[in-house]
């Protein structure tokens, strides 16, 4: 069957093109479909003389799209339009896309016995939406319509480029038709088929008898059968149904390549060029080039290529980026350019010469030749799946593809949403199940610990299980034909929920960002009607503060702050600290220091209390206390004993109480001695790489729980297991110490390969316990060991002497040993 | 505006997103490997299956060697070529040897941009086969992803091999579209059951697709002389049967006495045997009837409000007619349906905003009132039907999971199901 695509840019007369060559295909005899891709919908009217309803929004796939394939009096001619959303909302691309997966999955073509398809495709291509045509198995043979201006032939040169992207589908360019303003414009069209390596099918000039035939919404063959435009067109036809696949594919010209040949360069001497053909490049020859220069990939970032380049004065962290992207400073090769990374840090510009001459021995690659070297064969860990799997932000603590920590580094601040506030998210259905507790591995959850207690274990819900952050589920029919009024009613009910005074965070997600949906419009006009601004936010930025984010939220919360506030009536005021408040707040009642009750109202509690007691650090809570005269403190966490101690000196010192006994209970003091005496002898495990060393003094890790002290106060040993090349030994262990101070510890053991940590763990007998946020680690319990977490350390001195209790019946249970070791 | 206007316009569905169902075809091929085209946010979706609910998950693993990988790619910055990298993944993926099929898919964002993810799985000509699920989460929902994965995975399936005549030996059947969500042995006891049921029926199960099993052992459903259709892969069955040739019979699930004996003997009938079932398969049917019985009248003229997937819904109304106990409502976490029972329940909600489901469902009084809630983990989490006595089934459940043989398929599942049923009742283990 032929199945042709006409592409070009927007008024060169492609549709004109199209729907007279589909009138020459059906008076050869054949019957044929002519497809308009366009959301203007115009590509059929002179086929059909009126315009004919569009497919586009209909939902139903095949069976609907029958219904929107008219017939033309043109004998043996059909029609359909693709249509589309309105001038500048939805998205046209992805309506087409439907429309012809539609025709695809319902075999139409085959089914209604059509011998040609011709399809007119919307002047240029903007998006992959409107490349659908070349889809696979769906149509092969491009016809690209220019004139002979430079901006035709610019959007000709660009569609040769997309046509090469589509090679591996077996599209090819038949060749340019074109449409000349002037005679002499056709040899201007040769020039350039000639400088891309392709060829001109034929040309047609401006000829009055086509613009009557637009006049009456006629063909012009079919009008003017005698023109010279008819002539033309016949004889264009006839090339178009002769071409085949070109002997060597065209080659689009480079943007510089391009202004040489519009100043009268000529371009360059037409050359075959290997068109992408299935599969990617061979990958060998550039990553051996890169690892002789001293580079090897770091990462990806902004779609640049981070590598560390080895130098004689140190190892430096550069960018190599293509050269349309790259920022000042950078030094051009090839089609790349070359810099250090910021983290470099400015010494690094001292080097900048030897950088240059390490580039210079990879001028012979170009970028993608360099990208290429990404799929380099190298097992599971290869590079570009652990740079591409590689989590940045809140998520760092598992690499895909590399090996999970075992230890998360958490986040060293809170960024909670202010109580009282509206997260709302405009976004689809697999937006609203990115959040999960629980799991395999737990890696994902908001509590990354196993808790004792089936009961108490996280499990998930059906998100948004939060009323407050409720998600607006867009569906394909919105994004094809605009999903403004969507938008709309979300923010007002969000406006509307969050009140005067409010705040109101609307988070945009990544389909509509793709749709340039103008979520900016919308917030000020719910502004200007509800009186409530509408804070916009990107996508994934959920539980990250940026700080005109940060700003809004400690203005919102010092506000309710104020117009809370009363005379207080308790001391304190336990700020965030989750399910475990009633033993501590018994603890400090049995201290003479009153606290407020959870209660319902967040803002009311705190004004009850003289004194904030924050249980992590909070930037914008501790703003927003500050603004509103209310004092905080961020004490010591209270676990163990000393911990405890400490957190209750801490509050009573800043309540000014003066001889304060901070001392635990005898009792307590003897229990928990009994338990110690038990835990002579076994020891607890710590596994972690050289440069995580730092996790272990607080920040972020094990919940902001002190463990490793916790677990020395409790007399169990400490060991560490650190993965290090032994030449860096000395370093990690120093590290260790400094991040450790006043824990005694013996010299970690070192192993170099992740599949190197079994021996050495196992050997250790004295370990029994190792710790792991991952539920259950099977590295493990392949060694025999059990894995703990921080979710089983309670507060206060009764939750240290349970902690300690838990820790030794973990350290007495063989399960893992019995069973499980390898 | 009101917190109930508000809640008009979010209504929180009850309803589950298509990759899910991608990520349920993967998880029930032991070998099967998943790029997904997007940022991390993709991945907790596996633990809405692994440890959650299949606690025999091999999905994600704490040695790093996830079966799902994303590319972390978001809409900005955007790439000059994304399909280039999304390629260059793909191939490494293909050729790491730990995988013995690839599927391919995007977030919807990536459709909106029109990415070729068919093109680019055909473009991977080495290492282990790849193929695209289409990216149709703005328009699907996860049977329907399901569905399609598993179609993509029967694409990828060796040629087969030419079927021979084997004059005086059974039938070979191969079941496709079996929802197995999970490795517990409430699914590895279904299969048994199915295998000994068609046994006893003359004929032999080769293949369920998909079962657990590696991919290559799926091949050998290309074998069968006759594929089963179950409602959850009927696009994946109709491809497995064009690719071999076979005979193809749409069924829905064996579930209850009658319901199994009438869906043997459809098999047996397409499979080209006469006469009716074997003796020892009525024999069967009598006995596992002889030990129900009992428990029924404990069951009788009670009510079960329903809240799952529809095809589970599909099977589960006649069996509860057999029981003799009313399904007077039902939610439905999909728009998807074939057909609906003889005797639908007087009210019956497709992906409905769990709050007013409960709320209609907390309506229904007098003898309509329900006594019994039978669903998946969301109808008990969701409170849609509050303190009722609960039978988790089908999926997610993560409040029950299966250590010991539980089917609800065949006739064991008759027993095990109508037990668990009668147990609830009994001792009024809600409300959760």
């Amino acid at each position: 069957m032929e199945s042709v695509v006409f592409f070009g840019k927007g008024g060169v007369g492609k549709s004109t093109i199209a729907s007279n060559v589909t009138v020459v295909l059906a008076r050869g005899g054949r019957k044929v479909l002519h497809v308009g891709c366009d959301p203007k919908m115009d590509s059929t009217l002179a086929l059909m003389g009126r315009h004919i309803p569009p497919y586009a929004g209909k939902a139903g796939g095949g069976d609907r799209l029958i219904e929107s394939v008219f017939g033309s009096p043109v004998p043996g001619v059909h029609c359909v339009e693709a249509g589309g959303p309105e001038p500048g909302v939805g998205c046209a691309g992805l309506g087409i896309g439907i429309m012809l997966d539609a025709m695809k999955d319902g075999g139409l073509l085959e089914r209604a016995g059509y011998g040609a398809a011709v399809f007119d495709v919307l002047g240029d291509v903007v998006c992959g939406g409107f490349a659908a045509p070349l889809r696979r198995g769906f149509a092969k043979k491009v016809v690209i319509v220019t004139s002979e201006t430079p901006l035709s032939l610019y959007a000709a040169n660009r569609l040769i480029a997309m046509t090469g992207n589509y090679a591996r589908n077996g599209v090819y360019l038949a060749g340019l038709a074109v449409n000349a303003l002037r005679p002499e414009g056709v040899k201007t069209a040769e020039a350039f088929a000639a400088a891309v390596n392709t060829r001109v099918l034929g040309a047609t000039l401006r000829d009055p008898a086509v613009a009557e035939a637009e006049r009456a919404r006629l063909p012009a063959v079919l009008s003017s059968p005698k023109s010279d435009f008819a002539r033309r067109l016949v004889k264009l036809c006839s090339a178009i149904q002769a071409a085949g696949v070109p002997s060597s594919p065209p080659r689009a010209l480079t943007e510089e390549e391009f202004r040489s040949f519009i100043g009268g360069g000529g371009g360059p001497a037409a050359r075959p060029f290997s068109a992408r053909r299935g599969g990617v490049p061979s990958a060998a020859a550039p990553g051996k080039l890169l690892a002789s220069a001293g580079f090897s990939l770091a990462g990806i970032e902004g779609g640049q290529l981070l590598f560390d380049w080895t130098s004689p004065r140190g190892v430096f962290r550069t960018v190599i980026a293509p050269a349309a992207a790259s920022k000042g400073g950078a030094r051009g090769f090839s089609d790349w350019t070359v810099c250090f990374h910021p983290s470099a840090g400015p010494a690094s510009e001292a080097f900048g010469g030897e950088l240059l001459a390490a580039a210079g021995r990879l001028v012979p690659l170009r970028f993608e030749e360099i990208s290429a070297a990404l799929a380099a064969p190298g097992g599971w860990s290869g590079p570009a799946l652990r740079q591409a799997g590689s989590p940045a932000g809140e998520r760092s603590h598992l690499g895909f593809g590399s090996w999970p920590r075992f230890i998360f580094a958490g986040s060293e601040v809170d960024a909670l949403a202010p109580p009282d506030s509206v997260m709302a998210m405009h976004g689809d259905d697999e937006c609203r199940f990115c959040i999960c507790e629980g799991g395999a591995l737990g890696a994902f959850s908001e509590n990354a610990c196993v808790r004792p207690g089936g009961a108490d274990m996280p499990g998930p819900v059906l998100p948004r299980s939060d009323e407050r952050e409720p998600s607006t589920g867009l569906r394909s029919i919105e994004a094809v034909m605009g999903d403004d009024e969507k938008m709309l009613a979300a923010m007002r009910a969000a406006a509307a929920q969050a009140g005067p005074g409010g705040l109101a965070e609307f988070y945009v997600g990544c389909s509509p960002l793709l749709l340039a949906s103008d979520a900016g419009a919308a917030a000020r006009r719910v502004g200007a009607e509800t009186g409530v601004e509408v804070s916009l936010e990107r996508y994934c930025s959920l539980g990250r503060h940026s700080p005109e984010k940060a700003e809004r939220r400690a203005a919102f919360m010092a506000g309710k702050f104020r117009r809370a506030a009363r005379s207080p009536s308790r001391d304190v005021n336990l700020v965030y600290y989750g399910e475990c408040p009633p033993g501590l707040r018994a603890l400090l009642d049995s201290r003479g220091i009153t606290a407020e009750e959870p209660g319902e109202d967040f803002y009311a509690g705190s004004a009850a209390a003289r004194l904030q007691v924050l249980s992590a650090p909070d930037p914008v809570l501790q703003s927003a206390l500050d603004r509103a005269g209310l004092r905080w403190l961020l004490p010591p966490a209270p676990y163990g004993l000393a911990g405890t101690a400490a957190w209750l000196e801490a509050i009573a010192g800043a309540l000014g109480r003066r001889g304060f006994d901070a001392a635990p209970p005898t009792g307590t003091l003897a229990a928990h001695a009994r338990l110690r005496r038990r835990a002579a002898g076994v020891s607890a495990a710590f596994v972690l790489p050289a440069g995580d060393a730092a996790l272990l003094a607080g920040g972020g890790a094990f919940r902001r729980v002190p463990v490793p002290a916790v677990l020395a106060e409790g007399g169990l040993g400490l060991r560490f297991f650190v993965l290090a090349r032994p030449a860096d030994g000395r370093k990690a262990a120093a590290a260790l110490k400094a991040a450790l101070p006043g824990l005694r510890f013996p010299a970690p053991v070192f192993f170099s390969s992740p599949q190197g940590l079994a021996r050495p763990l196992k050997a250790d007998r004295s370990v029994r316990l190792v710790y792991s946020d991952i539920r259950s680690d099977g590295r493990v319990t392949a060694a025999g060991k059990t894995p703990f977490s921080s979710g089983i350390f309670e507060p206060g001195f009764d939750g240290a002497v349970e902690t300690l209790r838990r820790l030794l019946e973990l350290c007495d249970w063989d399960f893992n040993e019995r069973y499980f070791a390898r | 505006m009101n917190a109930t206007s508000r809640a008009d316009l979010f209504p929180k569905l009850f309803s589950l997103p298509y990759q899910l169902g991608v990520y349920l075809a993967v998880n029930a091929v032991s070998d099967a490997g998943l790029v997904v085209d997007g940022g991390d946010c993709v991945m907790p979706k596996a633990d809405f299956i692994a440890g959650n609910h299949d606690l025999r998950s091999t999905l994600l693993s704490p040695y790093g060697k996830h079966r799902i990988v994303c590319t972390m790619t978001a809409p900005l910055p955007q790439d000059s070529n994304h399909e280039r990298k999304l390629s260059s993944l793909l191939a490494e993926v293909a050729a790491d040897g730990g995988f013995s099929a690839v599927l391919v898919t995007g977030l919807p964002f990536f459709k909106l941009a029109g990415v070729d993810y068919e093109g680019v799985a055909a473009g991977i000509t080495k290492g282990s086969p790849v193929a695209d699920v289409p990216a149709l989460s703005l328009e699907a929902g996860w049977l329907e992803g399901y569905d399609l994965a598993l179609e993509a995975l029967v694409r990828l399936l060796p040629a087969p091999r030419r079927r021979g005549r084997r004059p005086g030996k059974r039938p070979r059947v191969a079941v496709a579209g079996y929802l197995f969500d999970r490795g517990e042995r409430d699914h590895t006891a279904n299969l048994a059951e199915l295998g000994r049921l068609l046994a006893l029926s003359g004929l032999e199960l080769v293949s369920v697709l998909p079962s657990g099993v590696p991919f290559r052992e799926l091949a050998r459903g290309l074998e069968a002389d006759l594929v089963v259709s179950l409602p959850y892969g009927r696009r994946a069955a109709a491809r497995l049967a064009a690719r071999s040739g076979a005979a193809l019979l749409e069924t829905g699930l064996p579930m209850g006495l009658k319901g199994t004996s009438a869906w043997l003997a459809a098999l047996r009938r397409a499979a080209g045997l006469r006469g009716g079932l074997p003796a020892a398969v009525a024999a069967e049917e009598s006995m596992a009837a002889g030990e129900m019985a009992p428990l029924l009248d404990v069951l009788a003229h009670r009510g079960a409000v329903f809240a799952g997937d529809p095809h589970l819904f599909g099977a589960f109304v006649p069996f509860a007619g057999e029981l003799r106990l009313r399904v007077p409502a039902a939610a439905l976490d999909s728009g998807v349906r074939e057909k609906l029972p003889v005797r639908p329940p007087q009210l019956l909600l497709l992906r409905p905003d769990m709050a007013a489901a409960a709320a209609a469902v907390a309506a229904l009084g007098g003898y309509d009132k329900p006594q019994l809630l039978v669903g998946n983990s969301f109808a008990a989490t969701e409170g849609l039907a509050p303190g009722l006595p609960f039978v988790e089934l089908g999926f997610p459940s993560y409040g029950h999971h299966c250590l010991n043989d539980e089917p609800f398929l065949g006739f064991s599942g008759a027993r095990t199901l109508a037990g668990r049923l009668a147990n609830a009742l009994r001792s009024g283990n809600g409300p959760r």
